[in-house]
């Protein structure tokens, strides 16, 4: 893991809501760390994605990063994205990190849960 | 002397311990010659194997609030006491057994006396750690002043918060300038050293007008010397010793009067009654009441020796940590810009500091110092509330043992404050 092309995603993260999302949270107790993920879906595929919340430089710099992956991604594609397809994205991080690598994956696990419990109402 | 080679006096050293380290008679008095050579306490640091890895690293360990280094002495005594001493402490067995139930209840005395209570005063109720021994205060004190509240400071640990808040019984109150939480007759419990500033509140001043007062000395233990209150609660592995094993040191009067109200035992089980039938049972009318299953005999007595070896360097680690209380104190006043520390209204006692930065995360500061060869600990040291009361994130926090250096803590503000600039 690079720690300045890493700081600099950081530094440089966009974040923004995006209204008429699906979203989801998650939060890493031990920090208070929180990271919301949101997801436009119109025919099954991620038109757009985005993320906001109050996080550090690791889950900041991979949350940007998974983000950008998602957008034109097929939800059933996103679905099938494992912990290790978002750990690469910087490189493996020091151990102590992985938690916060992971929190904006997490996030997205329950947005495309909110997604699929939408499509069932 | 002088000249000799590296692995010459290391030999040299090795032989001086085995003789029992007892040696000329040299200028600093501490009895070992070659230790004088190379400075007390470089002496006193080679100790610690576990330091002597991390120095050959280059790395500093910041992280003693959490768990403290420990010394050879320590370890000689645990792997001697579980190859010669090892066996359990119910007495009247075999002759194995009872040198081992003297051995542990000898421990005890020394573990009180050396840490400034008095055997004759106190009881030693062995336990986990200090959120045991704060739970069972709380469980004692419930019981023996039922309805009544206990108040305790805003910067205390969660193992002397939890306990009394599940009881319905705790009230928060801030400190004055002076260190003192202010009480009117009531019961207080208050940390002895706050884990994340190292101040120490002024206990001597509150017990004057408490009920009752109970000090959290998980951190405080480690300065060697405890106020003579009503119960204190201490954990071994934040003083050189084992995990693993606690006590709740505890006036013999409040022991007697919770007998007298047949207070049960917060862990009722073998070791804690004089007889059991099929229909009912007795407890003991004495501190081993609250003492249940087999206690951790072996790292009492490793302990009582590691105290006994401190006791050596007890006057010149007085003055050094307050030294290290100070270096920090300096640094703290020269912290870069957007960076912020936790505080109270006077003066440290021990060389901690937790400071959070406003652009930078403590968890991200935590790894790159780590990168940097400084160990330190990151989030909220189970002190999440003092973190609230100053509107404080998480923060990185770097705490001193006996065995840091000043320029161990200067590293720390240094590479702080270089990843600051590079960052933020």
């Amino acid at each position: 893991m690079d720690v300045d092309e890493l700081m600099h995603a950081y530094l440089h993260a966009e974040k923004r809501a995006l209204p008429g999302a699906v979203r989801g949270e998650a939060l890493n107790p031990s920090c208070g760390d929180a990271c919301t993920v949101y997801l436009v879906i119109k025919d099954g595929v991620i038109q757009d994605a985005s993320f906001t919340g109050d996080s550090c430089a690791v889950s900041t710099a991979y949350t940007a990063r998974l983000v950008e992956k998602l957008k034109g991604m097929r939800v059933a594609d996103a679905k099938r994205l494992r912990e290790e397809d978002v750990l690469v994205l910087f490189g493996t991080p020091d151990a102590p990190r992985l938690g916060c690598a992971l929190l904006g994956y997490r996030a997205l696990q329950r947005a495309l849960k909110a997604y699929e419990e939408e499509g069932k109402a | 002397m002088r000249g000799r080679t590296r692995d010459v006096r290391e030999e040299n050293m090795r032989e001086e311990r085995e003789k029992g380290d007892e040696g000329e008679g040299c200028d600093c008095g501490c009895g070992v010659i070659w230790w004088c050579w190379m400075g007390w306490h470089d002496a006193f640091r080679r100790e610690f194997p576990q330091l002597v890895r991390f120095d050959e690293q280059g790395r500093v360990y910041g992280d003693s609030a959490a768990t403290t280094l420990k010394p050879r002495v320590f370890l000689n005594a645990l792997r001697d006491a579980y190859e010669g001493l090892n066996a359990n402490v119910h007495r009247g067995q075999y002759a194995l057994s009872m040198e081992v139930s003297e051995a542990y209840d000898q421990a005890k005395r020394e573990i009180l006396s050396r840490l400034g209570l008095s055997p004759s005063v106190y009881e030693a109720v062995t336990v986990r750690n200090a959120t045991e021994a704060l739970n069972l205060a709380a469980h004692l004190v419930t019981r023996l002043y039922p309805g009544e509240r206990v108040v305790g400071s805003v910067a205390e640990h969660h193992s002397n918060l939890l306990p009394w808040r599940e009881r319905g019984v705790h009230v928060t109150r801030p400190f004055g300038e002076d260190g003192v939480v202010e009480v009117d007759g009531e019961i207080v419990s208050v940390t002895g050293m706050t884990n994340t500033t190292g101040h120490a509140p002024r206990v001597d001043r509150m017990v004057r007008h408490a009920r009752l007062v109970i000090v959290d000395a998980a951190q405080l233990a480690s300065h060697l010397s405890l106020p003579g209150v009503d119960m204190l609660a201490v954990s071994a592995h934040k003083v050189y010793a084992s995990q693993g094993v606690g006590f709740l040191f505890i006036r013999k009067r409040i022991v007697e009067e919770a007998v007298e109200k047949h207070i049960p035992p917060l862990t009722p089980g073998g070791g804690t009654v004089a007889r059991v039938s099929m229909e009912e049972h007795v407890y003991r009318d004495d501190a081993l009441r609250f003492e249940g299953g087999t206690p951790p005999i072996v790292e009492t007595i490793a302990f009582a020796k590691t105290l006994a070896w401190l006791e050596r360097f007890r006057e010149r680690l007085r003055v050094h940590e307050k030294r290290l209380a100070r270096v920090v104190e300096e640094h703290v006043e020269r912290l870069p810009r957007g960076a912020r520390v936790l505080s109270l209204p006077w003066q440290r006692e021990k060389g901690i500091v937790s400071v959070w930065h406003e652009r930078l995360h403590a968890h991200d500061l935590a790894s790159l110092l780590d990168r940097e060869g400084v160990m330190v600990r990151a989030g909220w040291h189970c002190a999440q509330p003092f973190h609230e009361y100053h509107g404080a994130r998480a923060t990185v926090r770097f705490s001193s043992g006996a065995y840091t250096r000043e320029e161990d803590i200067i590293r720390f503000f240094d590479a702080y404050a270089r990843i600051v600039k590079k960052y933020a």
